[in-house]
């Protein structure tokens, strides 16, 4: 191989080869030196491109669209279920005997969301067979904690959820 | 900070027992030797590949967010945007980072043709290369629709007419890659299957070959 064409090993110097002691350890400190600075060359890159990573693993700023939900009381037809989505979560209200009420659609056993049988008047959840009343208290099932009762108030015969 | 030293020191002793990997390491990457006549110009095709791999990253990323749905496509990028701390950033760097890419590999072979490097014994270099090239203005094409807005639309749309021209069967190729007559949904899941995986895919194949021919047949040694 020809020395020429080829870069020389990082341990071969273009200094004379001097073997004095003090050469010796002068070129190991400036070695050292060397490989500090890149060491901390190299951690500034790092945090550099680590930053804006971890950040873009932060949650996103999400624009408030908790609004209020409305429904007039007119478009309540008895012993039907309406299903809302409340902030990302699934409520749903009912009418039965002219009395309305809001529950959480997650069933308390695991959190599938509960379907409304309007002949039985009852919730039934399709994971795991647990069912529920119409006042949300469990009939049936793996559970024995009742649907989560959602407030609501009644303006002007409008069903007003917040 | 030397506990810590230490700690890296002796996983390299126990990997080196068993492995004797210093050598292999040394030898490809840290001692590695180059020839004294290789300019900075050598070091286009790598910086295309540091950018192909920044591009997978955030690619990645991006991913996290994106929705190729054209209901939804548009919201995403620009809640990527607006919304996902950095995200401004990531879906920049991706962007330019394509753009700089095919910078890059055009002046990679405007070396490797102004310096003659593609004759025997690397004539298959020249090739892969080629299927990279296109690879390469693929993904930026495929990626060119994905944000779905007015340019990416009608980008796609000129983009796609291309093929027409062919003879005979030029009107069949146009249909095929646009999913049907219009740029569609349909287009754009097509174009993002092919962006993220088939298209990736297919250069990293032909990457690994690139590489393997050049560990195998040496840098060309210009005079």
């Amino acid at each position: 191989m020809n020395n020429n064409q080829y870069n020389q090993g990082p341990d071969s110097c273009a200094c004379p080869k001097g073997n004095s002691p003090a050469s010796v350890s002068g070129r190991r400190n400036r070695r050292g030196f060397f490989h500090a600075c890149f060491a901390l060359l190299t951690g500034i890159a790092a945090c550099i491109v680590a930053f804006p990573v971890f950040s873009f693993f932060r949650l996103p700023k999400r624009i408030n669209t908790a609004r209020k939900i409305t429904v007039p009381v007119a478009d309540l037809s008895k012993d039907q279920a309406l299903f809302f989505d409340r902030q990302g979560t699934q409520i749903v209200l009912i009418d039965t005997a002219g009395q309305p009420k809001v529950f959480d659609a997650a069933c308390t056993h695991l959190g599938c969301l509960v379907t409304w049988d309007q002949n039985e008047h009852v919730f039934h959840c399709p994971c795991h067979g647990a069912v529920f009343d119409d006042k949300g208290q469990v009939v049936k099932g793996p559970t024995n904690v009742p649907l989560k009762k959602i407030d609501f108030e009644i303006k002007n015969n409008v069903i007003v959820i917040s | 900070m030397n506990r810590l030293i230490e700690l890296l020191m002796l996983i390299r002793k126990e990997l080196d027992d068993r492995f004797d990997l210093t050598p292999v390491v040394q030898k490809n990457l840290t001692h590695k030797q180059v020839p004294r006549t290789l300019s900075w110009a050598g070091c286009f095709g790598g910086l295309a590949f540091l950018i192909f791999m920044i591009q997978v990253f955030t690619g990645i990323l991006l991913l996290m967010y994106y929705k190729p749905d054209p209901e939804r496509a548009w919201d995403s990028v620009t809640f990527i945007k607006s919304n996902v701390p950095m995200g401004w950033l990531i879906q920049r760097i991706h962007s330019v980072g394509a753009n700089m890419m095919i910078a890059l590999v055009f002046l990679h072979m405007a070396r490797v043709v102004y310096l003659r490097i593609f004759r025997k014994p690397r004539e298959l270099h020249w090739i892969s290369g080629s299927v990279l090239l296109i690879a390469t203005t693929m993904m930026a094409f495929t990626g060119y629709l994905l944000p779905w807005t007015q340019l990416s639309y009608w980008g796609a749309k000129v983009g796609t007419e291309i093929p027409s021209a062919v003879p005979l069967l030029g009107e069949l190729i146009v249909v095929l890659i646009r999913r049907g007559e219009n740029i569609s949904g349909e287009t754009l899941g097509f174009f993002f299957a092919m962006h993220i995986w088939v298209i990736p895919a297919v250069s990293v194949l032909m990457m690994v070959l690139h590489f393997l021919m050049i560990r195998r047949t040496g840098i060309s040694r210009p005079l």
